[in-house]
Parts: structure tokens; sequence; C-alpha cells
């Protein structure tokens, strides 16, 4: 309740991330109801009406098959911000439990689940994407899975950090010294102290994922066609960049806008989970 | 000095923390065959350098570690020991630990914070002493005021944040408190208010106090009995005016000779 006080007083004091707001709640809607916006349907193909310019029929023109990219953009949202969602949205669960299970319980599992982020995070996060959805399959759910095993090593290396700081911490020593539950010390003391960087990195971490799917489609790793996807349709699209310009640039215009909202909104959920932001 | 007069006996108590690195262990006797009471309404101060043992006797008395052989006895009753699982007061004993950044969770209210203690007393006690006109005559008693109990720990100085856990301390009406270095974390000008805050609520209250400190003026100016540690050791027990009028052992002396007095003025 005080937390939803809280955003509604950031957000209008800070016109930029509410803007950002705004626009993810948009991105969502078209997610969500792209069936009933599309004007055509995304995998239909009209060879006549092949690279159209933008105009009143095709808003944002056609590709080389003749398919309406304002459709295929609205679609190719669900794939994008959908896949990207459950990528992070699976890491940071695993992640978050391995991490706080290996700070809690230290010794010699800390080691070893610590020297195996060590290894993830030795390669580049592209480098590491491409060679697991490679090996894995190009297919979307093999670029999902590839994202979530990318970003691992992240939240478990969070969750480590603050596991280990909120059991030595006094707060939760003095918890001890009034008798209370381990149940309470954990509901109340440590699962608060211990998600709030997790929900912050969750945010931040979406627009990220959603670069990464966009360019495994690029690839040719990700989504196949004729799946509606920003990535795949961009990696055909730029072919057409000098005489069609319309092709790539929308794509690319949706992918830059949705994931710069997503930054932005992620900054201000730090800034506004940190109990440290004064008011 | 009667037993029956004791609040706090504590009786020939022993602590060693056994670490292994690399496959050597390491025995270290934090606490050597430590005996000391503590009368009813008396502040007693344990004083020592730092590694001589004071925060294990608090951790200890807290029932935050195990005894390893002895036994501590509060009110008449046998609180720890080193067999059976003896049943701990809890609301009767309270800490302030030495740092309030760290003792007050960051993203409870300061009315969370000092009602926690509450949830293991009897419902009778909080019924007593838990309704919200207690507690906000608890936090004026600390010199904070009604409309900072909404807010969030780190809106408030080191010297706030102490009140605000002292304050935490007294809500169960605790006999005894142990005070671990409660002012060590704050600025010098702080700690005056702070003292003598403790001194103030302590004959509010009746309250008992351990008070942990390496600071020798500080611990002049509060307590009447001074115990000195040294290396999990009393190596002397004596009053206030007689143990900084003529320390009887050598480490007293140095312990003495080595630390600033600023209280001395606050005496006169």
């Amino acid at each position: 309740m005080n937390l939803l006080l809280r955003s509604i007083r950031s957000l209008i004091k800070n016109r930029f991330a509410a803007s950002a707001v705004i626009v993810l709640a948009i991105v969502f809607l078209v997610g969500v109801f792209a069936p009933l916006l599309a004007t055509y349907s995304p995998a239909d193909t009209a060879p006549k009406d092949r690279l159209l310019a933008p105009g009143s029929l095709h808003y944002f023109g056609t590709d080389e098959l003749g398919r309406d990219i304002f459709s295929r953009i609205l679609y190719g949202t669900r794939v994008s911000v959908g896949i990207a969602l459950v990528a992070i949205l699976l890491s940071a669960l695993v992640g978050t439990f391995i991490g706080s299970f290996s700070g809690f319980i230290g010794r010699w599992i800390d080691q070893v689940i610590m020297r195996i982020t060590d290894v993830l995070l030795a390669f580049p996060t592209l480098v590491l994407a491409l060679a697991l959805s490679a090996a894995l399959g190009a297919s979307i759910v093999n670029a999902a899975l590839a994202i979530a095993v990318v970003k691992l090593p992240i939240y478990m290396r969070l969750a480590r950090t603050q596991a280990l700081s909120i059991s030595q911490s006094l707060y939760v020593k003095s918890a001890k010294t009034f008798g209370v539950s381990s149940g309470w010390v954990v509901r109340k003391h440590v699962v608060p102290n211990l998600l709030t960087p997790i929900v912050v990195q969750i945010t931040l971490d979406i627009g990220d994922a959603i670069l990464l799917i966009a360019t495994l489609g690029f690839l040719g790793l990700g989504a196949q066609p004729p799946t509606a996807e920003w990535g795949a349709m961009i990696s055909t699209g730029w072919n057409y960049l000098i005489d069609q310009w319309w092709y790539p640039t929308f794509t690319g215009a949706a992918i830059f806008i949705t994931v710069m909202a997503f930054n932005i909104v992620g900054d201000g959920v730090r800034d506004l989970l940190d109990p440290k932001s004064g008011e | 000095m009667s037993n029956h007069d004791a609040l706090l006996r504590v009786e020939s108590i022993n602590k060693t923390f056994i670490t292994q690195s690399r496959g050597i262990r390491n025995e270290n006797h934090a606490v050597k065959s430590l005996s000391f009471e503590i009368m009813r309404g008396e502040v007693f101060g344990l004083v020592g350098e730092s590694g001589s043992g004071k925060s294990t006797i608090a951790n200890l008395l807290m029932n935050l570690e195990t005894l390893d052989s002895g036994e501590i006895i509060f009110d008449g009753n046998v609180i720890a020991a080193s067999k059976g699982t003896p049943k701990f007061p809890y609301g009767d004993i309270q800490i302030v630990f030495q740092d309030p950044k760290s003792s007050l969770d960051p993203r409870m209210s300061v009315r969370e914070i000092i009602e926690e203690p509450l949830r293991s007393v009897s419902i009778d006690r909080k019924k007593e002493f838990g309704s919200s006109s207690d507690v906000l005559k608890l936090i004026q008693a600390v010199g904070l005021r009604e409309e900072h109990l909404d807010r969030k720990p780190h809106q408030f100085s080191g010297g706030q944040r102490q009140r605000i856990a002292i304050a935490r301390a007294l809500i169960t009406r605790p006999k005894l408190v142990v005070l671990d270095e409660p002012t060590s974390a704050l600025d010098i000008s702080v700690q005056a208010q702070v003292i003598n805050l403790l001194k103030a609520i302590q004959n509010e209250f009746g309250l008992t106090y351990l008070f942990i400190s390496h600071n020798m003026g500080v611990v002049k100016y509060l307590c009447d009995r001074v115990g000195v540690l040294y290396q999990g050791e009393l190596v002397e027990v004596e009053t206030n005016e007689r143990i900084f009028a003529a320390p009887k052992q050598d480490y007293t002396k140095k312990l003495l000779a080595s630390v600033p007095n600023m209280f001395e003025d606050m005496e006169k």
C-alpha cells in the first residue's frame, strides 16, 4: 500500500520515468491485444503487394513477401517481450534460489557454486548465449534457455552476497535475542532484504534480454521463420535499407523504444526500492 | 553482597571456539572459568581491550552461543548451562548492540522495529506494555517524536538510531539490559547524549545494566562496579571508586593509562 503510494508520488516527481512507464504499459497492451490491433495476419503473404511504402493501407509498409510490417511488429512484441520476461524470471528464480542457498550454507558448497559462476562470467554474455543456443539448436525456446543460463551467475552472485550480509547482520542477531521464530526471521528480515536488489536487477535485465533475443534472431539462432520476431525481421530487412528504408527502420525503432523504456523504468525501480534514496 | 541480591550470577563459565583452517585445529579460549555477579539496580561495567572476550560474554548471556561449562543464573533461574536446554527468559534480558546501522532492519519502520520484541513475550505483558500509547510514551522517553514512528532507520542519524535500539530493548520492560559498547560507533558529541539518556532511563525504568566498553572514561561516569577482562579472564572486580583510585593489577593500570578521559569534566 505504502509502496504503491510512494511509486505514484515518485512518478509525479519524475516525468521521465513516468513517460517510460506509459510506454511500457502501451507495449504490454500491444502484446496482449495484438490480434485485435493488427490490420493483417502476420503470416499472410501477398506477392503483388511486396515492398510497398508506408501508407494508409499498410502503416509501416510491407516486406519482401508482401506481409504487413505493422502487424508483424505488433505480433513480434509478444515474442520478444514475452520470451525476455520468461527467460529473466526463470534465471532470477533459479539464480536466487541457488545463490541464497550458497550464501547461507557456506563452506565447500559455496566454493563450488561460486567457481561455477566464475566460469560462466568468464565468457562475454553474447558469445555464451550464441554458443549455447547454437549447441541446443536454433529455436525460440532454446534462445530463452540460453539467455536464462547467461544471466544466471548475476542472480547467483547477487543473492549470495545479500544472503551473506543478511545472515551476519545485527538485525537478525537482535531478532534471535528476542526469541522470535525462524519463520518470522525469514519472512520479515531475510526475504524483504534479499528480494529488493533482485527485483531491481530483473527490471534492468529485461531490456538487455530483449536485445539478446533480437540479436540471436538476427543471427538466425532465435525465432525461426515465419515467426514474427524483431531480430529476425531486421535480419532480412537490413538488405533493403537503402531502397525500402521502412522495412528495418520501424522494427529497429520498436526494439529501441521498448529497451529504452525498460531501462528507464529499471532505474526508477532501483531508486524507489533503495532504502537509502531519500524523500 | 549476599547472593539473594544478585540479579545475574555467572558461575565459572567457559567458552572455547575451535576453528579449522587448512587442517590445523585452532583453539581459542574466549572465556576462561569466569564468575561474577550483578546486583539489582546496579551498573556493572565490563572493560577490556578488543579480543578480551567481552562480546563473547554478551553473546553467552543472550543465548546466542552455548556454554562449554558453567552456569548462568538470572533472577533465581538457570538460563544457560552446558547440559540440557534451560528456558531463556526472552524479554527480561535485552541487548543494545554497538552498531545501530546494522542492528535495525533497513526495510522495517521504526514502529515495527520497536514492537518486534513483543512477539515472544506473554500476552499479559504485551497487553500491559504493548499498546500504541505505550510505544509513544517509550519513544518520547528516549527523545524521539511520534512522527518518527513511521519512518525508516536510514532517515535517522547514528545517535537517533541508537535511541531507537534502546527503545526496542525497553519495550518488554526488561530487568537487565546488556549494553555492548553502545556508544563506540557514535560521534563524540552524540556519545555523551546517549550516555546521559541511558543514565536517565535507568532511574525511570529501574534497570540493571551490564555495560561493556573499552572506554574507561564512560565506564567511570556510568558504572557502580567494574570488572576488568584480560584474555578471557576477570583479573579484577572492584567498585568504581577503588578501581580508578587504586588499581591493583598491572593490566588495569595500563588500561587506565591508555584511554583519554573525555567524561572527567561531566562528573563535576
